[in-house]
């Protein structure tokens, strides 16, 4: 190769190159071929030799962990222990049950409101807006979303406050109903409905209006439409959605933590007691148990929604 | 939390080490019990009437108004509530089962907040009643004289101690002023220290009986009649067991 | 015996129910997200009796742990950055020109953070992290090696719909043939090219950095999130402000970022960023 002279290649913008944007594969040329595969292969060393490090290297710990017992010799001890303790299975249960539950609400509310903000401008400022929001709250939110949650439903919170004043009830009366399972419930679908606008908007999107158009000339009305167009259309995404919601409950952490200082009701926060607890001690491993349950049943849904795309891939432009 | 990290202790006998009792200390040195306290019930004398006893809370007057501090599984004040439960149940301290059913008792009767009690939730009214070592209630006793009157009872015969224990790290980089450290938490000077924050320094009996202790913060203590539960490695090892597999469900 | 439909013509004119139906919705499900940002603004506002205050606010700055944890948070989100940006970059670069096969196990391996949640990795991260203390001693900088792990999938994604949006293969071809070097090709041809894209991961990074709790307390770490739990233990008007303010500072990176891209779309051809900003938090 060649040090070339310096060919102002700044700004490719100001090029027509009169190449059309159509997404790809490299087409192998002269240039791409030039040296053999194991050379080429180095190049991917250093992003593989770091996941090694800092992602694969710490998941075997857990997953040889999970096997082993203080001494460091294999045993089966703590599966059986998890398998076997009530504790343990009630709090899978636990974790299985609000993920569902939350997927399943708020991928029904987010899936409308990501119809909804898709009727509009696609790159409009409400749009963005939504967009911008709805990241902010699904994905980066955990221990802000505690507080917004207490701030609203709290001992001192608005909506709290609001109803001791105006009709006389005290929903906090009797222990606190927002550290139990359904202020889980409530906190969890908060996050979930913005997390489905996200995923869900591509495949809205894609919707063409022509479909529709189609469907109102050949005599179909609204619901014809929903039933035999959109519908099965939007099916494949719509499942992926709430399969991917499923997973972002189950493994949730940073909310619950913040919420729940006592009790281990879900996976995580028994997880947590092994890892913070000043009482018990010498049974780490029964944590690492934990944890490799938590990886199988996300690998499970996991490998679900992957098939899932597959199939649904037909229908994506 | 000592015993299982043993071997990362430097031994060290400071000059008082022989006055504490053989129960309270490692034969060679490797960690010493230097303070506890007792449990104790904190109430907040403006919002509830006040409870002597531990079955006192199952009344419907402290419906959803008791909090302990920390979960059982997780920290030593809440472990140690567990353990008054179960003496105050007529329990001994070789079997949690009754202190965890008291519990839950309290959890289906709408009197148990599952929210760990804060200077932020005791100052607001949230949590009116804390469960928790008497000189933490007492602490907040003085922090919060003139907002909320926040009293302090140790029930009767429910005394509970549990010592916390002072060790030096092998690696410690600076090994004099460990030591250093170590003989003064142990001296007068430094027992009365742990006195002045409400807790009750292991040397106590020896101080007062040689004068050398601060009449007035003992005087501050709250009563405690009834001989202190201590628990052994094997009891504490046993409640942890039945802890990590019945609380969670019992509170749910 | 087919009825005539109403014909709508390009999708502008919209039959009033479904404009009704789609208001109801924006409404319901807008106010449902809205209510409890209004919450912390009351909540944080609350002055003695029903008069309004702004003491929480102005008493974040007596809270210095607070103060040093926003800064500590910000760094490591700047590391994260510069972390994730000479790893993926280069690499995804090179595997989009030179390894298509590996595509789809580097694809898998973005996703894996996904399946290997935050909660599983802390249980089996403490050799590494005694291993990062022993080269750089104590301090909650090296937080940014794992979180450049956890922002992968995100950043991913964002950086994979720029390098599809534009045909990177022949423009490298081209400059290749011309005789600019590899870094040539990385730094004048790809980089310009998907800005949008590199904008959007790294403001994602951003956000999740900022916003991130999980392996940050469970390793004793004090970094915002962390310091606001505990200071939520003690002042709890202070903590939700911040919360608030967090949850803005959020909400303003990417609304701003979104926008940047599209206003230079007009202007030149280069994509926007709104579509890798919407990739990369797909999941």
């Amino acid at each position: 190769m060649t040090q070339g002279a310096d060919l102002g290649l700044t700004d490719v913008g100001d090029w027509d190159l009169g190449v059309d944007q159509s997404p790809r594969r490299a087409r192998p040329g002269g240039a791409l071929k030039s040296l053999r595969p194991t050379s080429r292969h180095l190049g991917a060393v250093p992003f593989f030799g770091y996941i090694a490090i800092f992602l694969l290297w710490p998941t075997i710990i857990v997953i040889v962990g999970a096997f082993q017992n203080d001494s460091g010799q294999l045993t089966l001890a703590n599966v059986t222990t998890v398998l076997g303790g009530s504790t343990y299975l009630q709090a899978f249960w636990a974790s299985i049950r609000l993920s569902a539950e939350t997927a399943l609400a708020g991928g029904v509310l987010g899936a409308l409101l990501a119809w909804a903000v898709a009727e509009g401008d696609a790159d409009g400022v409400f749009r963005r807006q939504v967009v911008a929001m709805s990241g902010v709250l699904a994905q980066f939110g955990g221990v802000m979303l505690a507080f917004a949650f207490l701030a609203t439903f709290g001992y001192a919170g608005v909506v709290t406050l609001a109803l001791q004043r105006v009709a006389g009830v005290d929903p906090l009366a009797s222990g606190g109903w927002i550290y139990s399972f359904t202020g889980l419930a409530v906190v969890y679908t908060f996050f979930q409905i913005p997390l489905m606008v996200l995923i869900f908007l591509p495949a809205v999107d894609g919707l063409q209006v022509q479909w529709r158009e189609a469907s109102d000339n050949l005599g179909g009305g609204s619901w014809a439409y929903w039933r035999y167009v959109a519908g099965p259309i939007l099916l494949p995404s719509f499942v992926g959605g709430l399969l991917l919601l499923f997973v972002s409950a189950f493994s949730a952490y940073a909310t619950a933590a913040a919420l729940i200082s006592q009790g281990s009701p879900i996976v995580p926060l028994q997880i947590r007691t092994f890892l913070q607890s000043e009482v018990v001690l010498g049974r780490a491993n029964v944590g690492k148990a934990l944890a490799l349950g938590m990886v199988v049943v996300v690998a499970v849904v996991m490998t679900l929604y992957a098939w899932l795309q597959r199939r649904g891939a037909k229908w994506r432009a | 939390m000592a015993l299982a990290n043993t071997s990362m202790f430097a031994p060290y006998k400071s000059a008082e080490w022989d006055q504490i009792g053989a129960e309270l200390k490692d034969p060679t040195g490797l960690w010493t019990s230097n303070y506890t306290g007792y449990m104790s019930i904190g109430y907040n004398a403006d919002k509830v009437p006040g409870p002597t006893t531990m079955n006192d809370l199952l009344k419907s007057a402290y419906k959803g108004t008791v909090a302990l501090n920390g979960d059982p599984t997780e920290a030593s004040a809440g472990f140690n509530g567990v353990v008054m439960a179960t003496i105050a149940s007529g329990g001994t301290a070789d079997d949690f089962a009754p202190g965890v059913d008291f519990f839950a008792k309290l959890n289906k009767v709408g009197n148990l907040l599952p929210v760990d009690p804060t200077p932020a939730t005791i100052a607001s009214g949230q949590t009116p009643i804390v469960i928790d070592w008497d000189y933490n209630n007492v602490a907040q006793t003085a922090a919060l004289k003139g907002k909320v009157s926040w009293k302090v009872v140790v029930p009767a015969n429910e005394v509970i101690a549990a010592y916390y224990n002072e060790v030096i790290n092998k690696d410690a980089p600076h090994p004099a002023a460990a030591r250093l450290w170590n003989e003064y938490v142990f001296s007068p000077d430094g027992q009365n220290i742990w006195l002045n924050g409400a807790a009750r320094p292991v040397l106590i009996d020896v101080m007062t009986a040689d004068g050398t202790i601060d009449k007035t913060a003992l005087a501050a203590l709250p009563v405690a009649e009834g001989t202190p539960v201590v628990l052994t490695q094997k009891q504490i090892e046993a409640g942890q067991t039945y802890l990590l597999a019945n609380w969670s469900k019992a509170v749910q | 015996m087919a009825r005539l439909a109403k014909r709508t013509s390009g999708g502008s004119r919209r039959p009033r129910s479904r404009t009704l139906v789609r208001w109801i919705v924006l409404v319901g499900v807008g106010a449902y997200l809205l209510v409890p940002l209004l919450s912390m603004l009351d909540f944080s506002t609350r002055g003695a009796g029903s008069s309004r205050t702004l003491e929480a606010w102005k008493a974040i700055g007596s809270f210095p742990e607070l103060l040093s944890a926003i800064a500590v948070s910000l760094e490591l989100a700047v590391l994260t950055v510069v972390g994730m940006l000479c790893l993926l970059v280069p690499t995804m670069v090179w595997v989009h020109l030179r390894l298509p096969g590996v595509r789809r196990t580097m694809e898998f391996v973005c996703l894996l953070p996904l399946t290997i949640p935050a909660i599983v990795l802390v249980v089996g991260l403490s050799p590494v992290f005694a291993w990062l203390t022993y080269f750089f001693g104590d301090t909650p900088l090296v937080l940014a090696f794992v979180f450049v792990v956890l922002v992968l999938p995100y950043a991913y994604r964002s950086i994979d719909a720029g390098l599809r949006a534009v045909d990177i293969g022949t423009l490298s071809e081209a400059a290749l043939g011309l005789g600019a070097s590899w870094w040539g090709v990385l730094f004048r041809i790809v980089i310009p090219s998907i800005r949008g894209a590199l904008l959007s991961a790294a403001v994602l990074s951003i956000a999740l950095v900022m916003g991130e709790y999980t392996i940050a307390s469970l390793l004793n770490y004090n970094t915002l999130q962390v310091v606001l739990y505990q200071v939520g233990l003690r002042n709890a008007a202070v903590s939700v402000a911040v919360s608030l303010a967090a949850l803005m500072f959020g909400f303003v990176l990417l609304f701003v970022v979104s926008s940047a891209g599209s206003r230079r779309r007009r202007a030149a051809r280069e994509e926007s960023t709104l579509a890798p900003l919407e990739a990369g938090l797909q999941l």
